[in-house]
C-alpha cells in the first residue's frame, strides 16, 4: 500500500496555523466571522475577515473523539439530541467553552455569516450563536433550485449580496474593492481547477488517492478558498497524487473495488474505511468532496463578480433538486469507473440523506450499479456500531465479487 | 356551530372530488387558488404507522412529512388537481423531490418562498413566486386569474380568518373549526362559522399550546383529559394561520399579487423563517391576553426549526414565570398513559386555574 499522502504533514500544519490566526486574530485587530460551509467565503477573504467554520471544528472534535460530550452538554440545556449533531457539538462548545483545539473552544465571533444553501439548519444554528454571543447576524438566502435556477433568484441572491458587502462594510470598517474581489476569485478558481484534476486523477487504476485523504485534504478548499495558501498546497498535493498516477501506485494494496462514497464523512469512525481499504476497497470518488470542485469561476465571471457568486452558489450540491443530484452522480460514477456506492445515511443531516433511497434505487436501475445504504452520523458516535457497519459492509462486498464472478462467465 | 361540520370535513366527507388543490404549510397563499376557482384543501396526513414512504424515505424525516408521502404514494390524494408545497424546511422539500420523482409531475407546484422575511428583496422575489405561481394556476384551470378575482379571494379568506378569530372558540374546537376550514368550501366555512356556538369553553388550567404542524385536532384530547383547558394555540394549523390578517378594503391594491406576498412575509415569522426572534414576544403576549397558567410545546419528532427555538423559548417562558412542558408527537398521536401522567404532574404544579 502506498500510505497516506505526504502532503498530509503540511496539512496539519495549515489547520494549526488557520486555528492559531484565529486565536491571535483580535489582538491583531482582524475580525472574525463564523461562516457555514457554503458561504461565499471569496467576499470575506476580500475584505481581510477570517471566517471559522463551526463545521470544520464539529468534525475536528468528532475525530478526536469529543464530540459526544460537547452534544451531550447542549442536550442538557434542552437541545434536542435530534437535531444535527454539528450544531450540537458547536453549541455544547460554545456553552462550556470546551472543545478539540487544546481544549478550547472556537475564538468568539464578531460577526456572524451563514447562507442557507446547504441547509435549514444553519440559519437556525447561527440564530442560537447570535443570540448567545449577542452579535450581528447576516444570513444569505439562497432559494432551492428545482429544475432551473431563475433569473429572479439569481437576482434576488444578488441584491442579498450588495446587501451582505454593506453589513461586512459596516461591521468591519473596511471597503471593499472590486478589484479585491476579481483577485479571490481568480484565486477560487485555480484552486477549484487543481481540486478538480486531483478528482480526475482518482479516474486511474490503482485509484492514487483514498477516502481518508480526500476527507481531510478538503479543509483548504473548504476554509481557505480564494487565497494563496490554498493554491499553493494544492499544487504541491495535484504533483503529488500525478506522480503515483504515473508511477501505477494505488492507495489501496490489491484494488479490488472502486467506490463513491455519499455524504458527509463519518469522522469518528476512519477505521471503517481503514478495514474497507483493507479488504481492497478504494474510494473513486466522494459527492461530498467533488462538491467543491463545482464552483466555476471563469475568466468572463470577473466583470459581474456578484452575479457569478450568485449563480455558482445556488448551485450546490445541497440546494438542487433530486433529479439533478442524480444526473451528478450518474457522471461520477461512470467518470470514475465505480462498481458500487455506499451510502452514509446521516440521521444529523437531512438535506444530504433524504433523497439517497431514491438515488440508490435509480443508480442500480440505470446503471446496474449497487450500493450499500449505512445508518451513522458524522459526529454523534452513538448512533453508530462499527461491528454492524462491517458485516454490512463484507455482505455488499460479497454482492460485487458475485457480481464480477458473474459478469465474468456470462463474457468468458 | 356547526362542529360536527368541520369534524366531517376533516374526516374526508367534505373534500370535493374535483377542481382542488391540496397544499401543505401556511405559507401558501390559498387566495390564489380561490382566485382560479379552484378549491384550496389544506393536506393534514391521516397518520397511523409507517407504510409505503419507507422505501424513500429513512426513519429520521419528521412525521408530519413522511406521513403525506405515505398518503400521496397509497394514492389517497389522486383526486387532487395538483399539490402545492411551499419551501417550509428540509424535510418537506425532501418530500416533494420524491413526490416529483415517483408521482405525477404534473400535478406538483413548489413555491420556491423565501427563508428570509424581511428586506425588500425578499418581499420583491416572493412577489414573483407567487407570481410564477398564479401563472400555474391558470394553466390547471384553464383560464386567466386576474385581479378582481384575487380582490374578491382575499376577501373571502380575511372574512374566514376573521370569522375564526372572533368566533369565541378556543382549544379543541378551534382547532377543529380552523383546520377544517381549511379543508373545505370557504364559503360554506363562513356560514357554519355563522351559526350560534354551542362548544363554551371547558374548565380546567388554562394552557396555551404551540408548536407546528398537526395532524389532527384530536391530539388536544389528551391533555383535555389530563384536565387542561387549551384556551388559546400558537401553531401553523391554528392561530398562525388566522393571524394572516383580515380582508382587504373595497379597492383592491393596483398590484394584488405583490400586495398578497407582503402580507404573508409579514405575519409572525412560523420558525422555518429568519428572522425568528419576534415569536418569544408574540408568545408572551399571547399568554398574557388568554390568562395562560402554562405553555405546552406540541413538537414532531425530527423538526429541526422548532427544536432549535424550544431552548429559547422556554427559558424565556420561565423568566416570566411562565412553566412549559414539551411533548413530542409520534405518528400523529401522543402517546397515551405516559402523556396523561407528565401532563397530570406538569398542570399540578401550576395549580390555580379554574378548575373544576
Ligand atoms: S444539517 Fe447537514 S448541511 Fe446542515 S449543518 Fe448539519 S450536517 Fe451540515
Ligand atoms: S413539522 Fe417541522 S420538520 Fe415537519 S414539515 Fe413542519 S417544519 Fe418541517
Amino acid at each position: 500500500m502506498t500510505g497516506r499522502l505526504k502532503t498530509d504533514g503540511r496539512l496539519k500544519a495549515m489547520l494549526v496555523a488557520h486555528y492559531r490566526d484565529a486565536f491571535l486574530a483580535r489582538r491583531r485587530r482582524r475580525p472574525v466571522a463564523w461562516v457555514t460551509s457554503g458561504a461565499p467565503v471569496e467576499l470575506l477573504h476580500a475584505l481581510g475577515i477570517l471566517p471559522v467554520y463551526p463545521e470544520n471544528f464539529a468534525a475536528v472534535a468528532a475525530s478526536r473523539h469529543l464530540a459526544v460530550e460537547l452534544c451531550e452538554a447542549a442536550e442538557a440545556a434542552g437541545y434536542s439530541p435530534d437535531l444535527c449533531s454539528y450544531a450540537r457539538t458547536s453549541i455544547g462548545s460554545m456553552l462550556t467553552g470546551q472543545g478539540p483545539l487544546k481544549g478550547k473552544a472556537l475564538p468568539e465571533p464578531d460577526l456572524l455569516f451563514a447562507a442557507s444553501n446547504i441547509c435549514g439548519v444553519v440559519v437556525k444554528w447561527w440564530e442560537v450563536v447570535a443570540r448567545h454571543y449577542r452579535v450581528p447576524l447576516f444570513i444569505l438566502d439562497f432559494p432551492f433550485v428545482s429544475e432551473r435556477l431563475t433569473a429572479h433568484q439569481v437576482d434576488y441572491v444578488r441584491r442579498q449580496l450588495e446587501e451582505a458587502i454593506a453589513f461586512l462594510q459596516a461591521q468591519t470598517g473596511r471597503q471593499l474593492t472590486r478589484g479585491a474581489l476579481a483577485a479571490r476569485l481568480r484565486l477560487s478558481a485555480e484552486a477549484v481547477a487543481l481540486w478538480n484534476q486531483v478528482q480526475l486523477c482518482r479516474r486511474a487504476a490503482p485509484c492514487p488517492v483514498g477516502a481518508l485523504d480526500a476527507f481531510t485534504n478538503l479543509f483548504p478548499m473548504v476554509t481557505l478558498r480564494g487565497t494563496r495558501a490554498c493554491v499553493d498546497y494544492l499544487r504541491r498535493l495535484c504533483r503529488e497524487v500525478e506522480g503515483r498516477v504515473a508511477r501505477g501506485e494505488g492507495a489501496v494494496q490489491g484494488e479490488r473495488y472502486r467506490l463513491i462514497w455519499d455524504n458527509i464523512a463519518i469522522w469518528h469512525a476512519f477505521g471503517l474505511i481503514r478495514y474497507l481499504h483493507s479488504r481492497g476497497a478504494s474510494f473513486v470518488g466522494e459527492t461530498y468532496t467533488w462538491a467543491w470542485g463545482e464552483y466555476e469561476f471563469g475568466p468572463e465571471d470577473l466583470h459581474d463578480p456578484l452575479g457569478s457568486l450568485a449563480t455558482q452558489y445556488s448551485q450546490v450540491i445541497l440546494n438542487i433538486d433530486l433529479g439533478r443530484r442524480l444526473e451528478r452522480l450518474l457522471h461520477m460514477v461512470k467518470g470514475q469507473r465505480a462498481d458500487g456506492v455506499l451510502f452514509h445515511s446521516c440521521r444529523s443531516c437531512k438535506t444530504y440523506s433524504l433523497g439517497q433511497l431514491p438515488l440508490a434505487r435509480e443508480i442500480g436501475n440505470r446503471l446496474a450499479v449497487p450500493s450499500l445504504l449505512l445508518e451513522a452520523d458524522m459526529a454523534d458516535a452513538r448512533a453508530y456500531s462499527e461491528g454492524q457497519a462491517r458485516t454490512r459492509v463484507d455482505a455488499f462486498l460479497e454482492v460485487l465479487d458475485s457480481r464480477r464472478n458473474g459478469s465474468c462467465r456470462a463474457s468468458g | 356551530m356547526g362542529q360536527d361540520a368541520f369534524r366531517q370535513a376533516l374526516a374526508g366527507n367534505g373534500v370535493p372530488r374535483g377542481g382542488a388543490i391540496g397544499y401543505l404549510c401556511s405559507y401558501t397563499p390559498e387566495e390564489l387558488i380561490l382566485a382560479a376557482g379552484l378549491q384550496p384543501v389544506r393536506l393534514f396526513p391521516p397518520g397511523g404507522p409507517p407504510g409505503p414512504a419507507d422505501t424513500y424515505l429513512q426513519s429520521f424525516a419528521c412525521p408530519f412529512a413522511r406521513g403525506c408521502l405515505d398518503a400521496a404514494l397509497r394514492g389517497e390524494w389522486d383526486w387532487l388537481a395538483g399539490v402545492v408545497f411551499p419551501y417550509t424546511c428540509d424535510s418537506l422539500r425532501a418530500v416533494a423531490e420524491v413526490w416529483r420523482m415517483y408521482l405525477p409531475a404534473r400535478s406538483l407546484f413548489f413555491i420556491n418562498l423565501p427563508l428570509r422575511v424581511e428586506g425588500e428583496a425578499a418581499q420583491e422575489y416572493a412577489a414573483r413566486e407567487f407570481e410564477r405561481f398564479r401563472r400555474w394556476l391558470e394553466g390547471v384551470a384553464g383560464g386567466p386569474v386576474v385581479a378582481d378575482a384575487i380582490h374578491s379571494a382575499v376577501r373571502l379568506a380575511g372574512s374566514l380568518r376573521e370569522a375564526l378569530a372572533g368566533s369565541g372558540l378556543a382549544g379543541r374546537p378551534f382547532l377543529e373549526a380552523a383546520m377544517g376550514a381549511q379543508v373545505m368550501d370557504r364559503l360554506a366555512a363562513l356560514e357554519l362559522l355563522a351559526l350560534p356556538d354551542e362548544a363554551g369553553v371547558a374548565g380546567g388550567t388554562r394552557i396555551l399550546v404551540a408548536g407546528g404542524a398537526l395532524e389532527t385536532p384530536v391530539v388536544l384530547r389528551e391533555l383535555e383529559l389530563a384536565g387542561a383547558a387549551v384556551v388559546g394555540d400558537d401553531l401553523c394549523v391554528g392561530s398562525r394561520y388566522v393571524a394572516l390578517g383580515g380582508a382587504w378594503g373595497d379597492v383592491p391594491p393596483p398590484n394584488p399579487v405583490a400586495e398578497l406576498a407582503r402580507a404573508y412575509l409579514a405575519r409572525l415569522p412560523c420558525p422555518a423563517k429568519h428572522p425568528a426572534w419576534r415569536r418569544l414576544d408574540a408568545l408572551l403576549e399571547q399568554v398574557a391576553a388568554l390568562r395562560a397558567e402554562g405553555v405546552v410545546f406540541l413538537l414532531q419528532k425530527f423538526c429541526e426549526s422548532h427544536a432549535f427555538d424550544l431552548p429559547y423559548l422556554r427559558a424565556g417562558l420561565a423568566a416570566r414565570q411562565v412553566p412549559s412542558l414539551a411533548l413530542e408527537l409520534e405518528q400523529g398521536t401522543l402517546p397515551r398513559g405516559q402523556t396523561r401522567t407528565r401532563v397530570e404532574a406538569f398542570l399540578e404544579t401550576l395549580g390555580g386555574g379554574d378548575r373544576r
